[in-house]
């Protein structure tokens, strides 16, 4: 036996075993949906935190998703991957989060673009949190928030843009363009970071 | 120190971060105390086996509560069912209904008595049509009832387009005897 049809074993059995887990969740058990939750969280607390910028929100709200994800589990009827599902579920409820959040004032005002020129160090996510963070996840926090959702959503989790679109309640254009201008902050500010390393490099030298 | 960094570039550092991320507190406790006390949805295939009645039902009631507007009932035939109302509407079985029935179809009489027994045939076609629609809607309610004789709903709906029966009588009362009043609004 090689090592492909090894790993094949293991998807097997572990799809199997997720099957299981979710048709006794669907019949009430709580020992099963532990299990989907220990399969899954990690999942669905990383894509929190990349749309939320904000370890505290990020885990509120992934707890947020499992509660809502026991309500809605009958719903799943397998026409998808239980993940790709449960994906779509999480972004639901972390958009739904965002719009109780904000306030009237947000509405009225962009304050994000606000706080991208004037506060750049100001943005929610706290580098203390974030330390342990892959560099590029650190400066799509520091994204504007629209633009933040539609990377994170089109380039990290695949949807397309007329679905972020519906999504985020914009157009398909808004989208787009939300999207080349995540792509253009993110790049000025790798390129910022990688000068400052050079720089840094050079004085150690 | 200038170099561009490409859509490339951008697009391997976004492959290579990581599909998970470890909270740091133990989020398991919060949710298990959460679904403690919130129960499962249905499957969304038993619920829109629900909608159909409910669809039903809620047409019928929009279609009455238009007729009920179209005829602009007088605040004193129209007002809102009172605590004795409620009383008489306690659903207690058949014999509700059937009282009900009776006591629509005296008052009815008496009030057509006291105009004169007037010829309807006299009313303009207009008039006619929409007297017949109201009488048709009360009796498909009274039809509903004999299936589901204690719906609460339904008899507030037959005792609420009885009193438009009665109300639109009422305002038609001039028109019974005098065919050259011309048909408006009501």
């Amino acid at each position: 036996m090689n090592n492909s049809q090894v790993i094949d074993a293991k998807k097997l059995f572990a799809t199997s075993q997720e099957q299981e887990w979710i048709t006794q969740a669907k019949n009430g058990s709580q020992t099963a949906f532990h299990k989907l939750y220990e399969m899954h969280h990690r999942q669905v607390y990383a894509l929190c935190w990349r749309m939320l910028a904000d370890k505290d929100s990020a885990e509120d709200v992934c707890q947020e998703v499992f509660v809502v994800l026991w309500q809605k589990i009958n719903n799943f009827r397998g026409e998808s991957k239980f993940s790709t599902w449960l994906h779509s579920v999480a972004s639901n409820v972390v958009l739904s989060h965002l719009r109780k959040q904000k306030n009237w004032l947000q509405r009225v005002f962009s304050i994000e673009d606000q706080v991208k020129h004037s506060l750049p160090e100001e943005a929610t996510v706290s580098l203390d949190d974030s330390s342990e963070l892959e560099e590029l996840d650190k400066h799509i926090a520091k994204l504007p928030e629209r633009a933040r959702l539609v990377f994170v959503l089109f380039a990290v989790e695949g949807y397309r843009h007329e679905e972020i679109a519906r999504m985020l309640n914009m157009a398909i254009g808004s989208s787009k363009s939300q999207y080349h201008r995540a792509k253009a902050l993110l790049k000025e500010s790798l390129k910022e970071s990688l000068s400052e390393e050079t720089l840094a490099g050079g004085n150690d030298e | 120190m200038n170099k561009q960094i490409s859509d490339q570039v951008l697009a391997s550092k976004v492959d290579k971060l990581p599909k998970e991320m470890q909270p740091q507190r133990d989020l398991w406790s919060g949710i298990e105390r959460a679904i403690q006390d919130k129960s499962q949805h249905e499957p969304m295939v038993n619920k829109k086996s629900n909608i159909v009645p409910m669809a039903w039902a809620a047409s019928f009631i929009a279609a009455v509560l238009v007729a009920w507007i179209s005829f602009a009932p007088t605040p004193q035939l129209s007002t809102p069912l009172t605590a004795s109302n409620n009383k008489v509407l306690q659903p207690t079985s058949g014999q509700l209904v059937r009282s009900m029935q009776e006591s629509f179809q005296q008052q009815k009489q008496a009030m057509l008595v006291s105009y004169g027994q007037p010829d309807m045939t006299n009313l303009p076609a207009k008039m006619q049509t929409q007297l017949l629609e109201l009488a048709q809607a009360r009796k498909t309610i009274e039809k509903a009832l004999i299936n589901d004789e204690n719906n609460v709903d339904l008899l507030n709906l037959l005792r609420f387009t009885q009193q438009q029966e009665l109300s639109l009588l009422q305002k038609l009362y001039p028109y019974m005897n005098n065919k050259n009043i011309q048909w408006q609004t009501i």
